[in-house]
C-alpha cells in the first residue's frame, strides 16, 4: 500500500505535501488514497497527520472496535460451546475412529463432565461453565468448525494473532491500527491486557512486525491497580498538573519562537502538538483504567476479581475509542489442562464467565454492541479423548485433554455479527472440523471484513513484497455476518 | 553453417528471442494452442495448427509466416518482432532450425534474467559521470546536483551559519552536540581549513564509530537475545563482540569490501595476527532464532542479500520472485551456503593470535583432561551400579545389621578392598529404605514389611513372621474405614512409631493403633491401619521366609525381577507397561535418582583403594592444568563450514517436505557472468563474499553509498535503500549515486573518504530552509536545494541529554551489553544498552527504534504522545535536570539572568534573547508562595529553606523544558 515500505516519514506529512505528491503523480499512494481521507489528529490545526489518526476502511461497516477475549492455553470446545453427547456412549472406551495425532498420546473417550443446556431463542447449547455468557447466545455466532495447523502453543498463538505460525508478522491488532488508526489520540490504539505477566510467546503476540512500532500493542499488567504501573510515565512524581502546565506553556513559547524563525515545518508542529496530547493523556488514561469510577451496580455486575476488572477496563477503553483490546486470561497458558481438566476449567470459567456476560449486556445497554466486535476463543481446542500419562509431560492423572488443532470453537458477537448462529461443526465426537471448516485465515478474513476491509487489499509493502494478515489465504465467512 | 557456428548463432541470436518473446506463452508454464517452443522436438511436433516448422518447405513454416505477420496468425500478438530479430529467426528456420542437442529453453525467469541484466538501471555497471576537472576540486557533488537544477532554474541554497554547521557536523558524525567550549573554539578559529580540520577531528574520535555502528546495526538486525526460548536462556552473551567489531571497523576506517568479507567469511580468511574479525560473523548469527531452522536460514539469506546488495532474495523462498530475476534455484543455492555454515558450538575466543592460540590450546587440553576424568568417573559409576545389583541382598541385610567393622555413622572415606561392601552405598540404601518403608504410596505398601520383619527378634523368626503376616492378613480382610490413605500418612507414623511403641514392640503396626489408641486422635489411628496389599502378602507367604537374610533376599530379588523386565524391553515407556502396575514404582529405583546411581562427583567414597588412587591422580592433573589458565577472552558468535558442505534442494512452495530439484551452491544468476558452482569442499561463503564485493557487481557499492548519504541528509538518494530491484525506479540523482559508488571504490572503499567528500560539499552546508516555490514543486527535496532538518533518533537524543548534563561516559568503548532501558540508569552511550528482541522495551518502540527482527533500512519517524510522556515524566530527564542545577559553579553564579544565559549556552548552544530571559525569569518567580498568614506564623528559617527548595525545583523544571524543546531535538 505504501510504495516505500518503511521509508515514509509518518508524522510530518503535511496536507500540502500529500497533495503535492499525489498531484505530481509521483506514485505516492498514502493511506489517504487507499483508505479514504484521513482526519487530522491534532485539533490545533497544525498540518501533521498522526500515524494513528482515524481512517475510514475500504467499505462502511458498523464495527469500529474489537475486544478479543483470549482464553490462552486452549479451552476445550467439548466442555464449553460444542456439546458431544456421543462421547457418553463411548466413555472410557476407544473411539470407533482412530484418534487424530495431537501433541501427546491420547486414549479413551472422555465425555464432558459438564451439563449443557439450551439458551436464548436460538436454543444454542452451552455448558454450565459459561452459563452467564450463554444468556447472550442470541448475540453470538458460534463457529464450531475452527481449525489450525499444528497442536503446539507457540505456532498456534502466532497463527491466531499474526496469521503466520512461524515468521515475524504484524498482529491483527497492529493491522487494524494501521488500517483504521484509532479514535482516541490520548490512549494507545491497541492494548493487550494480561494479569501477572506475559502469555507464552510474550510480546510477540501483539507485535507490529515490520509495521512501524506505533502500531504495536501496549501491554498492561492488570494485576496492578495503580495507574503509573499500568502505563509508563503517565504520571509525574514531582510536579503538580498546574506546575506542569506552566512548564509546558514556557516550552510552547520557546518552540514557537524556534518555529517562527524557521518557517513552516510539520515535523516541528507535530512535536509541539505531541506535548499537548501527552498532557491530556495523563488524565484521560488514568480515568480509562480506573474502574472505581464505575457506578457500584456496574462493578457488581462484572464481579470482583482480576478477570472482572480487566474485562471492565476493556469496556472502558473501547468506550473511549481504543481500536483493539486484547484480554488475555493470564500469564503462561492457563487453559492448558492436560490434567485435572474438570477442576481447572471450572475454576477458570468461574473467573471470567460472569464478567463476559456482564460485558455483553453492558455493551448492549450502552448501544456499543453494534460498534464493538467481541471475539472469544483460544489458540486451539482440546481432544475429546483423555491424555495418557507420560513422564515429564503431565502429572499422569488421566483426567485431562490434549491440545486439538483439528477442530475447536470460537465465537463472535456484536459488530455486525449474525447473532444466534451456529456455523459449521466438528465430527460426532468433536475431534475434527467436519462441516464447513473454518481455518484461522478464514476467521481473520471475516474479522477484517467485519471491520470494513477486503483482506486481500489491506497490505503493506515491505522488503520487496506486499504483505497481508491472511498471506495468500482466507475466505470471508459470509454466513456469520448480519 | 558449420555446427559450431550454428550453435553459436542459436545461442546468440535465436535463443534470446525465443526466450523473451515466445516461451512465456509457448513453454513449460503455458502452452497456448498446444504449442511449445522450448525444445527442438516440441517445435517440430507443433501445436493445434500443426508443426511450426515445415521440414520439406521451410519457407512455408507456420512459425515463419506468423512472425512475418503474413498469416492470419500474427505472432507475437502484441507487437511485431524487430526486423533484426525476425531476420535472425528466418535465417535459422531456413538453415533447418539448428538447435544444440538437449537444450531446453527455460522458464520466463531466464528471460527475466537477461532482461534485467540488459535493462534495469541498478544492474548496469557504474557509469562514472563526466565531471570537468575544474569542478572536481571545488566539489563534484555540487556540480552533479547543479545539473538537475538548471531545468527548474533553481540555485543551491545559501550556506548555513557556522553555529548550525558545527552542530550539524557533530550530529552527523558523532550523534552528539558540541560543548559550548568546542563550539566557541571553532567560531574563533580563523584558519581557512577549519572546516576540514573539524571533520578530521570528529572522524578521529571513537564516538564516531559508536554513532555509525548503530546505523549498521539497524541493517544487521542486531540484538542481545535470540527471541523466544521456552524455559531456556535467551541471551546472546557474546553478541556484543559483533557490535564492538562494527564500532572498531568504522573507527579504523576498515575498507568496506573487507568489512563485508569479514562479516560473511572471516573464519575462511587469513586474518594475520589479530583474530578479532571473527566477531564479524555475528552479522549472520545475531538474528532471531526460529523453531524451524529454515526460518533462521531465511533470516540470514535476507540480511545478506537485502543488507548488502538491496535485493529481496527471500521473496523467492516459496516461488520465483514476482518481479525480480531471482529464482527459487537462486534462493536455495544460498540456502545451501547458509545450511553448510552452522553456528560454531564452541564460540571461538578472539583477540591477538598468540593469546587466542594459547587460550585454545589450553581449552583443548582442559577438555581432554576433563573428559578423561569424566569417563573414568562414569565407568566407575557403572561398575558400582553393577556391583551393588549383584550383591543387593547383602546390602539389604547390612542396612539393618551392619557387618562387623562397618561404622555407618562415620561418613569419611575408609580403605576398601575391591570385594568389600561399600559403607557409603549401605547408607544410600538405608536412607532410601527408610523413606520407602514409611511411604504411603505403593512403595510403602510393598516395602513396609521389610522394615517390620527385619525388626523381629532372631529367635523363632519363622513363627514371628507367620504371626505378623496373619495380622496383616486380618487387617487386610477388614476394609479400611472412610478416607484411609488420603492424609499425610507417613509423617504421622514416623512421629509416633519412631519415638515409642512402633520399633519397641517390634511391629510398629498394630501396636500404634492399639496400645496408644486411647491417646491418639482418630485420623492417626485410621491412617496407620492402611493394609498391606494382597499381592504383597501372597508373595511374602509363598516365600517361606526363614531368616532375615531370606527377607533381604526376597526384596532384592523382587527389585531385580522388575529391573530385568525393564531392561529387556529397552529403556522406554513400553517397558513400563510390562511391569505389574503396583510395582511400577520400582522402576524409579533403577533410573534417575536410584541409590544405585551414585552421582559422579561423589564416586570417590565408593571406590576401592586402587581405583581411588587413579581418580586422585586424574583430578590433580586437571587441577594443575587449570592453574595454568591464560586469561579468558571475548568470544565470537562465529559460524563454521560444515564438513562436508551440502547443496540444498528447492522446497516447492517453500515446503521442505515437497522436494524439488537440487540447488547447486552458487551466486545469484542475475549477478553472475559465469555460473560457477561453489567448491565442493567449502560452504561457499568466501566465494559469495568476493562476488558481493566484486567490481563487477554494481549493487554493493551503490547500496552502501546510498545508506551513507541518507545518514548525512536524512533521506536516501534511492528511496528504498534495501530494495534496488526492478520495482525501484532509477533515482533522480542516479549520476550522483554512481559517482559516489565509483568514488568509494577508487578510494579503497574508505567510508571516511566518503564522509569527507560529502561533508565538504556545499549541499551538506546549505541552510535547512527552502523557498516556498521549491518546496511546492519538490516536497521531498530530491533536488537538494537546501538541507533537510533532522530530528534526533532515540540514541542521539538520549546521548545528547546525558552529554549536556555532563553525565555521558565518553571514555569507555565497547563491552558487554548494559541494562539501561528498564530500571537501571546508565551513563554509557545508548548503543551499549541491552536489546532484548523478545521484549523490546516500550520506550525503544515508542521512539521508533529499528525492529531487531529484520534488517531495517530506514527507521519510521513517528510523533506519539508516549515520546512526550517520557520526556515530561520519565526518570531520566528529571534526574539529568537535577544534575545540571546541582552543579556548584553554576549555582555560585547567583545572578538569575546570568544563570539563565549559562543554561541556554549549555543546552541550546546559544545565548538567550532578552525576551527569552524575561520569560524564564517570570517562570522562575511564579512558584506558589505560602499565604501571608502562614508565612507570618511559620518559622523564618524554615520558610527561607522552603523558598530555596521551590526555586530549585523551578530551575530544574526550566532545564527540563530546554531538554524537551524542539531546538534541542532537531538539527537544522
Amino acid at each position: 500500500m505504501l510504495p516505500h515500505g518503511n521509508s515514509q516519514r509518518w508524522a510530518g506529512i503535511s496536507r500540502r505535501e500529500m497533495l503535492c505528491r499525489s498531484g505530481a503523480g509521483l506514485g505516492f499512494i498514502g493511506l489517504a488514497s487507499v483508505l479514504g481521507q484521513p482526519a487530522l489528529a491534532d485539533d490545533q490545526g497544525s498540518g501533521f497527520v498522526s500515524p494513528l489518526a482515524p481512517r475510514a476502511p475500504h467499505f462502511p461497516v458498523k464495527a469500529k472496535r474489537v475486544i478479543h477475549l483470549f482464553m490462552n492455553g486452549g479451552p476445550s470446545h467439548i466442555d464449553t460451546f460444542d456439546p458431544k453427547p456421543a462421547l457418553q456412549t463411548w466413555a472410557g472406551k476407544e473411539l470407533p475412529m482412530q484418534n487424530l495425532a495431537t501433541e501427546r498420546r491420547t486414549g479413551a473417550a472422555f465425555p464432558s463432565p459438564f451439563k449443557f443446556e439450551r439458551y436464548g431463542q436460538s436454543g444454542i447449547e452451552v455448558s454450565e461453565l459459561f452459563q452467564h455468557t450463554a444468556k447472550h447466545v442470541d448475540k453470538m455466532a458460534v463457529i464450531r468448525s475452527m481449525h489450525a495447523d499444528v497442536p503446539n502453543h507457540e505456532p498456534s498463538l502466532l497463527l491466531m494473532n499474526c496469521g503466520d505460525s512461524r515468521l515475524v508478522r504484524p498482529s491483527m491488532g497492529s493491522w487494524l491500527n494501521y488500517g483504521l488508526g484509532t479514535e482516541n489520540q490520548n490512549l494507545p490504539g491497541f492494548v493487550a491486557l494480561c494479569p501477572d505477566g506475559f502469555p507464552i510467546l510474550e510480546t510477540q503476540n501483539w507485535q507490529s512486525g515490520f509495521l512501524p512500532g506505533v502500531f504495536q500493542g501496549t501491554y498492561v499488567n492488570t494485576r496492578h491497580q495503580e495507574i503509573d504501573k499500568l502505563i509508563e510515565n503517565v504520571r509525574n512524581q514531582h510536579l503538580s498538573l498546574r506546575e506542569q502546565r506552566e512548564q509546558l506553556d514556557l516550552l510552547r513559547y520557546l518552540n514557537q519562537q524556534h518555529r517562527d524563525q524557521r518557517g513552516d515545518d510539520d515535523a516541528l508542529e507535530a512535536r509541539i502538538a505531541g506535548f499537548e496530547l501527552a498532557y491530556r493523556m495523563q488524565t484521560e488514561a488514568s480515568d480509562a483504567f480506573d474502574v472505581s469510577l464505575e457506578p457500584e451496580h456496574v462493578r457488581q455486575r462484572y464481579g470482583d476479581s482480576v478477570q472482572a476488572r480487566q474485562i471492565l477496563i476493556a469496556r472502558r477503553l473501547i468506550e473511549r475509542g481504543v481500536r483493539f483490546v486484547q484480554v488475555w486470561h493470564g500469564a503462561g497458558q492457563p487453559w492448558d489442562h492436560h490434567d485435572d481438566l474438570e477442576v481447572g476449567h471450572r475454576n477458570l470459567a468461574n473467573e471470567c464467565d460472569r464478567a463476559i456476560g456482564a460485558l455483553l449486556q453492558d455493551l448492549e445497554e450502552r448501544g456499543l454492541l453494534d460498534e464493538t466486535l467481541v471475539i472469544w476463543g483460544g489458540e486451539f481446542g482440546r481432544t475429546p479423548v483423555v491424555e495418557l500419562p507420560q513422564a515429564g509431560a503431565n502429572a499422569g492423572k488421566i483426567n485431562g485433554r490434549d491440545h486439538n488443532h483439528w477442530g475447536f470453537t470460537t465465537w463472535m458477537a456484536g459488530g455486525g455479527v449474525k447473532g444466534g448462529t451456529v456455523y459449521g461443526s466438528t465430527d460426532e465426537f468433536g475431534f475434527k472440523a467436519e462441516e464447513k471448516p473454518v481455518h484461522v485465515h478464514d476467521l481473520h478474513a471475516t474479522i477484517l471484513h467485519l471491520m470494513g476491509f477486503d483482506h486481500t487489499r489491506l497490505t503493506y509493502h515491505f522488503a520487496g513484497r506486499d504483505f497481508r494478515l491472511t498471506d495468500v489465504h482466507g475466505s470471508v465467512i459470509h454466513d456469520v455476518i448480519a | 553453417m558449420a555446427q559450431e557456428a550454428a550453435e553459436d548463432f542459436f545461442e546468440k541470436r535465436v535463443r534470446p528471442v525465443l526466450l523473451a518473446k515466445c516461451v512465456e506463452c509457448h513453454g513449460p508454464d503455458t502452452q497456448e494452442a498446444g504449442l511449445r517452443l522450448d525444445s527442438r522436438a516440441s517445435l517440430l511436433h507443433g501445436g493445434e495448427q500443426g508443426p511450426a516448422y515445415d521440414q520439406a518447405n521451410p519457407t512455408a513454416s507456420l512459425l515463419l509466416r506468423a512472425i512475418s505477420y503474413e498469416h492470419e496468425l500474427k505472432m507475437p500478438p502484441d507487437e511485431r518482432l524487430p526486423a533484426e530479430e525476425a531476420a535472425a529467426l528466418r535465417e535459422w528456420l531456413l538453415a533447418g532450425v539448428p538447435w544444440p542437442e538437449s537444450v531446453v529453453i527455460g522458464s520466463p525467469m531466464e528471460a527475466r534474467v537477461l532482461h534485467n541484466q540488459a535493462e534495469h538501471w541498478a544492474f548496469q555497471p557504474l557509469q562514472r559521470p563526466e565531471v570537468p576537472e575544474a569542478e572536481m576540486k571545488p566539489q563534484p557533488i555540487d556540480y552533479l546536483l547543479r545539473q538537475n537544477l538548471a531545468a527548474h532554474n533553481w540555485e543551491p541554497g545559501p550556506m548555513a551559519d557556522d553555529r548550525t554547521l558545527v552542530k550539524r557536523a557533530y550530529f552527523t558524525l558523532l550523534g552528539l552536540p558540541p560543548t559550548w567550549a568546542e563550539l566557541e573554539a571553532y567560531l574563533k578559529d580563523s584558519r581557512p581549513d577549519r572546516w576540514e580540520r573539524l571533520i578530521d577531528d570528529l572522524l578521529a574520535r571513537p564516538q564516531y564509530g559508536e554513532r555509525w555502528a548503530r546505523h549498521w546495526l539497524d541493517v544487521a538486525r542486531y540484538a542481545d537475545t535470540q527471541g523466544y526460548a521456552f524455559a531456556k536462556d535467551r541471551n546472546y552473551p557474546h553478541a556484543y563482540t559483533y557490535r564492538d567489531y562494527v564500532i572498531e571497523a568504522f573507527n579504523k576506517d576498515l575498507p568496506y569490501d573487507q568489512f563485508v568479507r569479514h562479516q560473511l567469511a572471516a573464519d575462511q580468511m587469513d586474518l594475520g595476527d589479530d583474530l578479532t574479525p571473527l566477531a564479524a560473523l555475528g552479522f549472520l548469527t545475531v538474528g532471531r532464532r526460529f523453531i524451524d531452522y529454515n526460518d533462521t536460514l531465511d533470516d540470514r539469506i535476507d540480511v545478506v542479500t537485502r543488507g548488502l546488495m538491496g535485493l529481496t532474495v527471500s521473496c523467492a523462498r516459496c516461488h520465483d520472485h514476482k518481479y525480480d530475476a531471482v529464482s527459487m534455484l537462486d534462493y536455495y543455492a544460498l540456502h545451501g551456503v547458509m545450511a553448510s555454515s552452522p553456528d560454531a558450538d564452541d564460540k571461538p575466543p578472539i583477540g591477538p593470535r598468540v593469546q587466542v592460540e594459547a587460550r585454545r590450546a589450553y581449552e583443548q587440553r582442559q577438555r581432554e583432561l576433563q573428559r578423561e576424568l569424566d569417563d573414568f568417573r562414569n565407568q566407575q559409576v557403572a561398575a558400582i551400579k553393577q556391583f551393588t545389583r549383584d550383591r543387593l541382598p547383602e546390602y539389604f541385610v547390612a542396612v539393618y545389621e551392619p557387618p562387623a567393622g562397618m561404622d555407618l555413622g562415620n561418613k569419611d572415606r575408609v580403605p576398601l578392598a575391591a570385594e568389600d561392601l561399600r559403607p557409603a552405598m549401605v547408607r544410600r540404601w538405608k536412607d532410601r529404605l527408610e523413606r520407602m518403608t514409611r511411604s504411603r504410596n505403593e512403595a510403602g505398601v510393598w516395602f513396609r514389611p521389610l522394615r517390620v520383619l527385619m525388626a523381629l527378634p532372631d529367635e523363632d523368626f519363622e513363627s514371628s513372621v507367620a504371626a505378623q503376616l496373619q495380622e496383616w492378613q486380618a487387617l487386610h480382610d477388614q476394609p479400611a474405614d472412610e478416607g484411609a490413605g488420603t492424609e499425610d500418612w507417613d509423617v504421622r507414623e514416623e512421629t509416633v512409631s519412631d519415638e515409642k511403641s512402633g520399633e519397641q514392640n517390634g511391629t510398629g503396626e498394630t501396636a500404634t493403633g492399639q496400645s496408644d489408641g486411647a491417646n491418639e486422635d482418630k485420623p492417626r489411628r485410621r491412617l496407620n491401619r492402611r493394609p498391606i496389599a494382597a499381592p504383597v502378602l501372597e508373595k511374602l507367604k509363598a516365600a517361606k521366609l526363614q531368616s532375615k537374610r531370606d527377607v533381604a533376599m526376597f526384596y532384592a530379588e523382587l527389585l531385580r525381577g522388575v529391573w530385568k523386565t525393564f531392561e529387556e524391553h529397552g529403556a522406554n515407556d513400553a517397558a513400563v507397561l510390562q511391569v505389574e502396575e503396583s510395582l511400577r514404582f520400582a522402576i524409579e529405583l533403577f533410573r534417575g535418582d536410584s541409590p544405585l546411581n551414585v552421582p559422579a562427583d561423589q564416586i570417590g567414597d565408593f571406590l576401592a583403594d586402587a581405583d581411588f588412587a587413579s581418580l586422585q591422580q586424574k583430578s590433580t592433573q586437571l587441577a594443575e592444568h587449570q592453574a595454568t589458565a591464560p586469561p579468558e577472552l571475548p568470544r565470537a558468535m562465529a559460524v563454521i563450514d560444515r564438513q562436508p558442505p551440502a547443496n540444498s534442494y528447492v522446497f516447492l512452495r517453500g515446503n521442505p517436505g515437497n522436494r524439488g530439484p537440487d540447488a547447486t551452491r552458487r551466486f545469484l544468476t542475475v549477478l553472475s557472468k559465469e555460473h560457477e558452482p561453489y567448491p565442493e569442499s567449502s560452504s561457499g561463503r568466501r566465494e559469495l563474499a568476493e562476488q558481493i564485493v566484486s567490481r563487477d557487481n554494481p549493487l554493493t557499492a551503490r547500496v552502501i553509498v546510498n545508506r551513507v548519504w541518507m545518514h548525512h541528509f536524512g533521506k536516501p538518494l534511492v528511496a528504498t535503500p534495501s530494495d534496488f530491484g526492478v520495482r525501484c525506479e532509477p533515482p533522480l540523482q542516479l549520476k550522483l549515486l554512481d559517482f559516489l559508488a565509483d568514488y568509494l571504490q577508487r578510494h579503497d572503499w574508505s567510508i571516511k573518504s566518503l564522509h569527507r567528500l560529502i561533508l565538504t560539499s556545499h549541499a551538506f552546508r546549505q541552510v535547512s530552509q527552502r523557498p516556498i516555490d521549491v518546496v511546492t514543486t519538490d516536497p521531498e527535496n530530491r533536488y537538494y536545494v537546501g538541507m533537510n532538518r533532522r530530528r534526533m533518533e532515540w540514541e542521539a537524543l538520549r546521548d545528547s541529554m546525558l552529554l549536556v548534563a555532563g553525565q555521558l561516559d565518553t571514555t569507555s568503548i565497547g563491552g558487554p551489553a548494559v541494562d539501561m532501558f528498564r530500571s537501571q540508569a546508565s551513563n554509557r552511550r545508548s548503543i551499549y544498552g541491552t536489546i532484548d528482541r523478545q521484549d523490546l522495551p516500550n520506550l525503544l518502540r515508542s521512539f521508533d527504534f529499528a525492529s531487531p527482527d529484520t534488517s531495517i533500512a530506514v527507521r519510521p519517524q513517528t510523533t506519539v504522545p508516549q515520546q512526550s510522556l517520557f520526556l515530561m515524566n520519565g526518570a531520566l530527564v528529571q534526574e539529568l535536570s537535577a544534575k545540571i542545577v546541582a552543579n556548584e559553579s553554576w549555582r555560585e553564579i547567583r545572578d538569575p539572568t546570568h544563570q539563565v544565559q549559562t543554561l541556554f549556552r549549555q543546552v541550546l548552544l546559544r545565548p538567550a534573547t532578552p525576551d527569552e530571559v524575561e520569560q524564564c525569569l517570570q517562570f522562575l518567580a511564579a512558584f506558589e508562595r505560602p499565604s501571608t498568614e502562614i508565612a507570618e506564623t511559620a518559622d523564618h528559617v524554615d520558610e527561607a529553606a522552603r523558598m530555596e527548595q521551590q526555586l530549585s525545583k523551578r530551575w530544574q523544571m526550566l532545564v527540563q523544558l530546554l531538554l524537551m524543546s524542539n531546538e534541542f531535538c532537531f538539527v537544522d
